[in-house]
């Protein structure tokens, strides 16, 4: 209740034009009831306070990106006998071959780990990153594995990890969502990637296009006086109404959000107003002054929302369709891969110099991996790869500038250390101080929780 | 290993783990005393689950059979004997009950709950007045035999059953014949179809309909109610390869929704808190895999099938008569349609053979683009002459589709035409008789040097509201994207653009007819907007004096033999009866227990039958699938759930919540009934009323309780001998305050801005099947917009509409037993600046200010309409006042009051007292 109160006189001293009507609320002196936002305390301290989920649609190639197989340069066109789910049945994939990578790999930073030439940038971070060379997930298809990065469920419709951060943590900015996705296009399974199902509403994320109109409904369609009189009208209807029904909690609530949507009006479109931002934060993002499209306008946009209190915030690059699935030609990464990595490592450098990556967890991953054979020795794609693919983590908690597992000497199974898609989630409720074992949400008759019956925390990316 | 506790696995393990297993449960070990009992119990012989747990939980209160007799306890004659169960033992406690509702609160009360939409001020009036006794059970009755009721009750039923136009697997494919169902549920509610029919209809209606089949009404509906099994959910990209998800989805959902059960977890081991063992979940598996539910279409196999035909088969003669009669009429006619196309094709070819002149050609490579200008610049024309642009395919005409832009004017006047003009009026071009208004634009198929006109008009293609097009078949065809984002199909269409797309053997043309004579100008724009073919296109500029006649001559005889042709196939398509998205009896086989839930891990066959616990049985006719059993098992007296569970619902869809608040869980980890002996006892009735579901509204409805005012602390006090304490009064035993759900604010504000159509929803307008080809890269995601009430909105399962997901819709993808109506700020960002409410609010203002030209008396309107009641003198004066401060800076006089009393009807949309029923 104080804060409350705090924060509406600190929004009055802010704004003369509504204090009239913010007085008014100040003095309803209704009382604050249970608020599923509300920030809540970890299961135990935790450096990480939020998430920014670097998600890179289509199917990132592992061994075209962060996992390097020098065999496979040189087996090229070698044949291979796998029984793999994305061959299985298929005419014209009777016989499969080794595939060679278009991309070489170096060596970088004090830890020396290996980046292919398709992320320079973000090549230039390693020593803040923990890699994962051994993902493996359970579908090879874009739904199910996607569905399965994004909730730990591979069929059926479930929370998303961000809505579970959410309810775990709430948060402390009650101006702004507590979990973002910015996505410039749907991805697969849509809705449902950023849904909080079963969890209460509010921990459902907020879709943000990048664009002239990020968030719906946040610009006002008429003047600042105009909505003024409105909302001081509306009060004083609202207030009239709650006389002899002071019990029913939800009318004291309903007056209350209206404050809330009326700050969130100016503190959402402020995140995305990006000119103040220096000349040399734009150009270490790789952005134009007065664009609003690209990753690079999504990794600033991110950055705005974390140091404003966002707890969880998804970054999607692309939609369902002109994304990294390049069955077609591997040299379509190079496109892809130019839209994000200036972005992602303008991202990793800036929070480092403000600090803030102290206290931010940053996951970079992809729904599965690419196949690194293919029908002929000479076919320029790669296929569907979920037996092994490559994600990383930066920021707090992590141990920098580690390679954890590894897959065979072609990168096709994993071969020591494995990490499952609910092992990933473990660590990273882990990093947020939230076991996730006793992350649960009761629904019909059942404690459910985002790793499923699985999940155990990957010790080894821990700092 | 029962009996040897030595060799038991499970004692190594809660023992601290060893060779052979980790320590169980992880990281806190059992007490010693625990681990004793479990010794004990294998060296007893480990009996589980079936057994053990079984004989435990048939004392569990809801799996014990209802009496065959509730006696309500001792009360005064005018009080309901619902009222006498809720004020049970007030000897001992003292009530401080709320007072009765005033009339106008309860009017309002009854017709939300019962119709989702307020009564009009009249109807309060005529109520208010009638101070006869049965006054409200007459206005129950009345409001429960609008069409208003079943589409309210019905969409709780919706709720129930996940209801969804989509599909959910990869590609969420559109269910276009699920609406049948939807109107179904809605028509059984309005027509107060006994719930254990309801129930059996739902779960064997096909069967059922075999015994009815001269009355082809009474079949089609029953063959229509097995929609409740079709719209399981369905899974996977090719969805035959997780079919055991869906039957896991369907039991599921059968578990939920009429038995109050999770059967779902006993798919991978028996139920841990429910004496369900996986024998039980696999008995019913048998029942649905032995049934065929209609296939709906996924990625690799787009077509639906199994659907079910409504009309018995052999019965389809009587229908079609007058049919064949129309097809042979326009049959006679066709010959003489054909011949002036003919007719008409030879003239035209004739006429452009002779007049036509080349003003330019070329050619652009696969992904290229080029801009081009007539040769000579300037063309001199004379009204009827034709300017012609064509695009050919080179070696394929795949991956041909073509932006292009052709701009024609006449050089010193401001008269110019353009393909930008058809952006916004393809579908008015292509002259025709049905009315186009857009004279000068012709589209042809110009294969072999013809010029026949594109005929087939395309609206919405590919399921997106801002792509239309004119074709003949796939290709040729011309067609725009006339949205202001770019459009991806086949390939990525960009925003505000007009394309072309050649025929497998020859150009597309499109030509204009100079309305003017004098020398224009031609000039555009060409791109190969679909890469990744073998080639590009080749272009021409064409002149054809005098082309306009035979142009329109073509026109009307190739539309006129279209309109016959697809006037002859809507009869044909007719002529094919109707279908259901439902089910049907398929191979009769019973299944094994997979073990784990892994198919390909079978364990010993699972007889069909039901749940042991509950009283079942295994099925006698092994030739059927089990379903007319299992239907009139679920509705059998002796079923100890059924009428608990729907008449808990019941209560809760009237009063908010249930008598048990877990409606979808009545095993061991549900609620207790906060009054078993009120819950059993409506149950009883129930099936003494022969499931008369209006009945038991009436009866709930007319209790005191509900009829109780919803404001104000109530209190109960407990006199018992040893304490004195107060607690409040249980959340059933009056009509609690709650928000509108989604579809009822939804329907409000169109009510309120006159925009209801109150008329039935059908189905919606979903792509032709046969131009399905979704993926997951592009699944089904359109959005019909409609005035209709919501029930009647196209629901998708993997894109939800953003206004439900905002107000709490149900989920389309798992049963909704109660919607939690939450407050959030971006709620309220909704009423404060979304377009929707601005256009209703804007509406509303327009109806009052028409009534009067006293503002006093337009609020008075307002308040009338919006929240049926009289304002009082401060309201009115409030308003007044906000009207006159309000600054609307821009317009005339009455521009600047309408845009105040649009705001001031906005705030009356956005008030506590709009979206909140007392």
């Amino acid at each position: 209740m104080s804060t409350r109160k705090q924060f509406i006189r600190s929004a009055v001293t802010g704004s003369m034009l509504m204090s009239g009507i913010l007085h008014e609320m100040l003095a309803s002196g209704e009382t604050v009831t249970s608020d599923p936002l509300a920030p809540r305390a970890p299961h135990f301290p935790a450096k990480a306070k939020r998430v920014i989920f670097l998600f890179m649609t289509g199917g990132v190639s592992h061994v075209d990106t962060f996992d390097h197989k020098p065999r496979l340069y040189q087996d090229v066109g070698k044949e291979v006998k796998l029984d793999h789910p994305e061959i299985k049945n298929r005419p014209g994939y009777e016989r499969i071959f080794l595939k060679r990578p278009q991309w070489d790999f170096a060596k970088y930073g004090q830890s020396g780990t290996e980046v292919s030439g398709l992320f320079p940038h973000i090549a230039s971070c390693v020593d803040d990153i923990a890699l994962v060379r051994s993902m493996r997930t359970d579908h090879s298809n874009h739904y199910n594995a996607t569905l399965g990065m994004h909730t730990g469920s591979f069929a059926f419709a479930r929370p998303s990890i961000g809505s579970w951060v959410s309810y775990g943590l709430g948060t402390v900015n009650r101006n702004l969502p507590s979990f973002v996705t910015i996505a410039p296009a749907q991805t697969y399974a849509g809705s449902q990637v950023y849904a909080s199902d079963f969890l209460p509403g509010a921990h459902q994320g907020t879709l943000v296009v990048p664009g002239a109109e990020p968030v719906a409904d946040i610009r006002p369609q008429v003047t600042a006086d105009q909505q003024h009189a409105e909302l001081a009208f509306l009060a004083r209807m609202n207030h009239r109404h709650q006389n002899g029904r002071e019990t029913n909690p939800n009318l004291a609530a309903r007056i209350r959000s209206f404050e809330t949507a009326f700050g969130m009006q100016s503190a959402v479109p402020d995140v995305f107003d990006f000119s103040r931002e220096s000349d040399s934060v734009l150009k270490l993002y790789g952005l134009e002054r007065g664009s609003t499209q690209g990753f690079a306008w999504q990794c600033l946009a991110a950055r705005r929302m974390l140091e404003r209190g966002v707890r969880f915030v998804e970054l999607i690059d692309t939609g369902s369709s002109g994304n990294w699935d390049s069955h077609g030609d591997m040299m379509d990464h190079a496109r892809l891969a130019r839209n994000v990595d200036q972005p992602i490592a303008g991202l990793l450098k800036d929070l480092k110099a403000r600090g803030m990556l102290e206290d931010t967890l940053v996951v970079w991953t992809t729904e599965f991996g690419r196949t690194p054979f293919n029908n002929r020795a000479d076919a320029k794609g790669r296929e569907h790869h979920n037996w092994a693919f490559s994600s990383w983590i930066a920021g707090a908690g992590v141990k920098g500038g580690t390679t954890y597992g590894e897959t065979d000497e072609y990168g096709v199974r994993v071969a020591a250390n494995e990490v499952h898609v609910h092992d990933f989630h473990a660590t990273i409720l882990h990093l947020m101080g939230l076991d996730h074992k006793r992350l649960t949400y009761r629904h019909s008759g059942r404690d459910y929780r985002l790793t499923d019956v699985a999940g155990n925390v990957v010790q080894g990316l821990l700092s | 290993m029962p009996g040897k506790a030595s060799a038991s696995l499970i004692l190594e393990a809660v023992r601290g783990g060893g060779p052979h297993v980790p320590q169980m449960p992880p990281g806190s070990k059992l007490t010693d005393k625990e681990i004793a009992a479990i010794e004990e119990w294998i060296a007893n012989g480990a009996e589980w689950s079936e057994l053990t747990v079984g004989l435990k939980h048939r004392t569990h209160w809801a799996f014990v059979q209802l009496p065959g007799r509730v006696v309500p306890p001792p009360h005064k004659p005018e009080v309901s004997d619902i009222d006498a169960f809720l004020n049970r033992g007030s000897a001992a406690r003292s009530f401080t009950v709320a007072p009765a509702s005033d009339r106008r609160t309860l009017l309002r009360r009854a017709a939300m709950d019962l119709t989702g939409l307020p009564p009009d001020l009249k109807e309060i009036a005529r109520f208010t007045a009638d101070t006869k006794p049965d006054a409200f059970a007459r206005a129950i009755d009345s409001l429960m035999a609008r069409p208003q009721y079943g589409e309210q009750y019905g969409r709780h039923w919706l709720d129930v059953v996940r209801y969804a136009d989509t599909a959910g697997e990869n590609t969420d494919h559109p269910l276009p014949h699920a609406w049948r169902y939807r109107n179904w549920v809605i028509n059984s509610f309005n027509t107060n179809l006994p719930f254990d029919a309801f129930v059996r209809e739902q779960v064997a209606g096909d069967v059922l309909a075999e015994k009815v089949k001269t009355n082809l009404a009474a079949y089609s509906e029953k063959v229509t109610a097995t929609g409740y099994l079709a719209i399981a959910r369905r899974f996977g990209h090719d969805i035959d390869q997780d079919i055991h998800l869906t039957y896991e989805d369907t039991i599921d959902t059968l578990g939920k929704s009429i038995l109050g059960l999770s059967l779902g977890c006993a798919r991978c081991h028996d139920h841990k808190f429910d004496p369900i063992s996986a024998r039980d979940y696999y008995a019913l598996y048998g029942i649905f895999s032995s049934t065929t539910l209609s296939f709906p279409g996924c990625e690799p196999r787009q077509q639906p099938h199994d659907l079910i035909p409504l009309v018995p088969a052999g019965m389809e003669d009587a229908a079609s008569k007058a049919r064949a009669e129309k097809i042979n009429k326009i049959d006679a006619e066709l010959p003489r349609a054909r011949a002036l196309v003919i007719d008409a094709r030879q003239r035209i070819n004739a006429v452009f053979a002779a007049s036509k002149t080349s003003c330019g050609s070329g050619e652009i490579p696969d992904g290229g683009e080029s801009r081009f200008t007539s040769t000579p610049q300037l063309l001199s024309v004379q009204k009827g002459d034709v300017v012609e642009f064509l695009v050919s395919p080179l070696k394929s005409h795949g991956a041909d589709s073509t932006l292009l832009r052709l701009n024609i004017s006449l050089p010193g006047t401001r008269a110019r035409w353009s393909t930008d003009s058809l952006l916004d009026a393809l579908l008015d071009a292509n002259p025709n008789a049905a009315g186009g208004t857009s004279p000068c634009w012709y589209f042809l198929d110009a294969k072999d040097g013809g010029a026949d006109l594109l005929t087939e008009k395309v609206t919405s293609f590919n399921g997106r509201d801002t792509l239309h097009a004119w074709r003949n078949g796939e290709t040729p065809s011309v067609f725009v994207n006339s949205s202001t984002t770019p459009e991806t199909v086949w390939t990525t269409l960009p925003a505000r653009s007009f394309f072309v797309h050649p025929g497998e053997h020859g150009p597309v043309a499109i030509a204009w007819v100079s309305p003017v004579d004098g020398n224009v100008s031609v000039d555009g724009f060409i791109k190969d907007v679909h890469p990744g073919g073998q080639d590009g296109v080749g272009w021409e500029l064409r002149l054809l004096r005098g082309a306009a006649g035979p142009l329109a001559n073509i026109s009307a005889a190739s539309h006129r033999l279209a309109a016959l042709n697809e006037t002859r196939l809507a009869l044909e398509k007719d002529a094919a009866p109707p279908v259901a998205y439902g089910a049907r009896e398929g191979k009769a086989a019973d299944v094994p227990i997979q073990k784990r839930g892994e198919p390909s891990d079978p364990g010993e066959l699972a007889p069909r039958g039901f749940p042991a616990v509950l009283g079942g049985t295994t099925i006698r006719n092994k030739a059927s699938s089990g379903r007319l059993e299992l239907a009139n098992w679920l509705t059998s007296p002796n079923n100890p759930l059924t009428a608990r569970v729907i008449v808990n619902r019941l209560w809760q869809w009237h009063f908010g919540t249930g008598l048990v608040k877990t409606p979808n869980d009545f095993g061991t980890r549900g609620a207790m009934p906060e009054n078993q002996p009120l819950l059993d006892y409506l149950a009883v009735e129930l099936i003494k009323s022969g499931w008369n579901i209006k009945a038991m509204n009436r009866r709930i409805m007319l209790s005191q309780a509900y009829q109780r005012s919803s404001s104000g602390a109530v209190e109960v006090r407990i006199n018992d001998s040893k304490h004195k304490r107060n607690e409040k009064v249980s959340n059933g035993a009056r009509f609690q305050a709650r928000r509108l759900t989604a579809e009822e604010l939804r329907d409000a504000l169109l009510l309120a801005s006159g925009q209801l159509d109150l008329s039935p929803g059908a189905a919606h307008p979903f792509p032709p099947e046969n131009t399905w080809s979704f993926s997951q890269h592009q699944p089904f995601a359109a959005e019909y917009p409609t005035t209709k009430r919501s029930v009647y909105l196209m629901q998708k399962r993997n894109r939800r509409m953003r206004f439900f997901s905002l107000f709490d819709g149900s989920d389309p993808n798992a049963s909704t037993p109660v919607r939690d109506l939450t407050t959030v700020p971006t709620q309220a960002l909704f009423f404060m600046n979304d377009p929707f409410v601005f256009e209703c609010a804007s509406r509303s203002a327009v109806i009052s200010m028409k009534v009067s030209q006293k503002p006093a008396d337009q609020i008075r309107n307002s308040y009338k309409r919006l929240l049926q009641r009289e304002p009082t003198e401060i309201e009115i004066k409030d308003a007044l006042e906000f009207l006159s401060n309000y600054k609307a800076k821009f317009g005339t006089l009455q521009e600047r009051r309408a845009a105040a009393f649009t705001a001031f009807t906005r705030m009356l949309m956005a008030s506590n007292e709009f979206i909140t029923i007392d």
